[in-house]
């Protein structure tokens, strides 16, 4: 049975949908990327998980987590389930700490709060997680404040904040994109190591398909706040199938490529209030037809064995 | 689990940057200030010590003296000593001064806070602040002092309350910019109510202005319980003030000029050395200034 399971996701903004038709899985201890440009609602998808989506915004569908449905679940119930079952790290370590309060005492704080330690032992507990996350000299840093540590140190401590009371469930939000490139792969290491140790599930958001093919088993594509295509990490990036998986995998530079201009996707990703009727995707598709326009795809599988959303999948893969 | 960087000789510890005390000693009109403020505080705290004449009494051969070696500054209408009086005088005015700073802080600072966090408090709290402002502030503290009756306390109440609206304005925009930080929805994300994120996380990071403000705040509350008392309405007599020391000579202004004008120079000297306090308190409290002090 799966730790987590999406079905039929929507978010909605005032009376504009966002999201719709978000489905998908995570088995304990598994990491599924979810990739997209901006706007594609990968994050929007997080922030309902977590039911935090920012003010206005509400989401509809069925969220289940160890048997429970998150959107039903009170506000209450929820808070103890943040940071504790489920946690999550942003996307800026630079503006994701505190900066009036030490590392130490934030990390503390969701031991105090979800484990009743005293000030102590959680800060004690504080710093066996600040080495668990590989930051040197532990013991000092404890004690210092989220202006004195590197980028790349303050995503490890959002880690170990977020890893504090052994989640279940943990939800990246493009954890590496702020950072530069050796500290990226980095995190990564520390990410896929401690999935490990720990045996948590791993939803990984990200625009980097490096990221995805480096760490993820499966792999969601979003497009315009649908599902385009899903499956093994492996046959997605081996024989793509939807239009627009195929085009942001050719969008990849590669060193041993031609030289030349990068090839792009003709045109931009439409604003959620001006999502085509159908498929999402057909305006900027080379292999659209007029039956594209009618209604949504639904998703198919393909010979890979993934599940794309396309109606000509049989014969554009 | 191997530590990454274990081989890394350990840096000698840093020295410590400029904590905020040393920078704002550093800062020239923060430092003035608080000669001027520390001054006439410390003369106003040691005042039972410091005052050569009881501050009450009155003695009709003493009558409007002019300044000489025993009455320093003169004596008034009754023969009472204007050095003692300005003396209590100033521990008065700063007693209410202090009382509507810290009085304001608490509830502007919790209408700012609630408003700024609970968007739907928002507007109907802010539309009481926005009819509070309506009137003038000082008009507002005479109208509410001269209705709750003549003493210290409802001094400092109708003063709190006529500058209750600027505080608020003042927390509820800090708040309005911090509940946007990344860090706020990661202390959400661990599970914190929205009041331990408010308390916790959003208002200490928002409170720097406030701190500004109050020292505006102090200064003002001086100045209006000056005004209260030259209108009648302050602390009842013969409670020394200073606003009411100058209403007693403002009738022999020609020919005793010194008893209105000590009480006025130490009331110029107190609103100057807060006003200086608080733009150095600004100065050392924005970040972006920082680089510019040194």
């Amino acid at each position: 049975m799966s730790l987590l399971s999406v079905r039929d996701l929507a978010v909605s903004f005032g009376g504009t949908r966002v999201l719709e038709d978000m489905s998908f899985d995570i088995a304990e201890g598994e990491v599924l990327g979810v990739v997209g440009e901006s706007g594609s609602g990968k994050s929007m998808t997080a922030l309902a998980i977590m039911g935090l989506l920012p003010m206005g915004g509400s989401a509809a569908g069925r969220i289940r987590f160890e048997d429970r449905d998150l959107l039903a679940l009170p506000e209450r119930e929820m808070q103890r389930l943040r940071g504790e079952r489920l946690a999550m790290i942003f996307q800026e370590p630079m503006a994701s700490l505190n900066p009036v309060f030490t590392v130490g005492e934030q990390i503390a704080e969701v031991l105090r709060r979800h484990r009743g330690m005293d000030r102590r032992s959680a800060h004690r507990e504080a710093i066996s997680l600040l080495k668990l996350v590989e930051i040197a000299a532990a013991e000092r840093r404890v004690d210092e404040y989220p202006h004195q540590l590197s980028g790349g140190m303050r995503q490890r401590a959002m880690i170990a904040i977020a890893l504090a009371c052994r989640p279940k469930l943990l939800i990246a939000d493009e954890p590496t994109t702020a950072l530069d490139a050796t500290v990226q792969a980095g995190i990564l290491d520390l990410l896929r190591g401690l999935r490990r140790e720990l045996g948590m599930a791993v939803l990984l958001i990200t625009h980097d398909l490096g990221v995805v093919s480096d760490i993820c088993e499966r792999v969601v594509v979003m497009y315009a706040g649908r599902v385009a295509e899903t499956g093994a990490a492996d046959a997605i990036f081996a024989r793509p199938s939807h239009p627009y998986t195929q085009a942001l995998l050719a969008a990849i530079p590669r060193l041993d490529g031609p030289i030349g201009a990068l090839p792009a996707i003709g045109g931009v990703v439409p604003a959620p209030a001006d999502f085509p009727q159908g498929c999402r995707f057909a305006p900027r598709c080379p292999h659209a037809l007029p039956a594209c326009e009618v209604g949504p795809p639904a998703l198919r599988t393909t010979v890979s064995g993934t599940d794309a959303a396309c109606i000509r999948v049989q014969e554009v893969a | 689990m191997a530590v990454a960087e274990a081989a890394v000789p350990m840096p000698a510890k840093r020295a410590k940057p400029p904590g905020a005390i040393s920078r704002l000693i550093a800062h020239p009109s923060f430092r003035w200030g608080l000669l001027l403020f520390g001054l006439v505080a410390v003369c106003g705290l040691l005042a039972d010590w410091l005052a050569p004449f009881d501050p009450l009494r009155n003695n009709f051969r003493t009558r409007f003296r002019p300044p000489d070696e025993t009455f320093w500054f003169g004596t008034d209408r009754f023969g009472r000593d204007i050095l003692s009086r300005t003396l209590h005088g100033i521990q008065v005015s700063l007693r209410i001064g202090l009382g509507v700073a810290l009085l304001t802080a608490l509830i502007g600072g919790l209408i700012g806070a609630v408003a700024g966090f609970w968007q739907r408090a928002d507007g109907p709290l802010m539309r009481v602040m926005d009819a509070l402002m309506a009137f003038p502030a000082v008009l507002l503290a005479i109208a509410l002092a001269a209705a709750l009756g003549p003493s210290e306390l409802n001094v400092i109440v109708a003063l709190s309350i006529a500058y209750v609206p600027r505080t608020a304005r003042v927390m509820r925009a800090g708040v309005l910019v911090v509940r946007e930080f990344p860090f706020v929805e990661g202390a959400r994300a661990i599970g914190a109510s929205p009041a331990r994120v408010l308390l916790r996380h959003v208002l200490p990071n928002a409170m720097a202005p406030l701190v500004v403000q109050q020292t505006y705040v102090f200064a003002l509350a001086v100045l209006a319980e000056a005004v209260l008392s030259f209108l009648g309405v302050g602390p009842p007599p013969p409670t020394p003030t200073l606003g009411g020391i100058i209403a007693d000579g403002r009738d022999f202004i020609q020919e005793a000029p010194w008893i209105s004008l000590t009480p006025g120079v130490v009331i110029a000297l107190v609103v100057l050395g807060l006003n200086l306090m608080g733009d150095g308190l600004r100065d050392a409290l924005d970040p972006r200034l920082r680089t510019a002090i040194r």
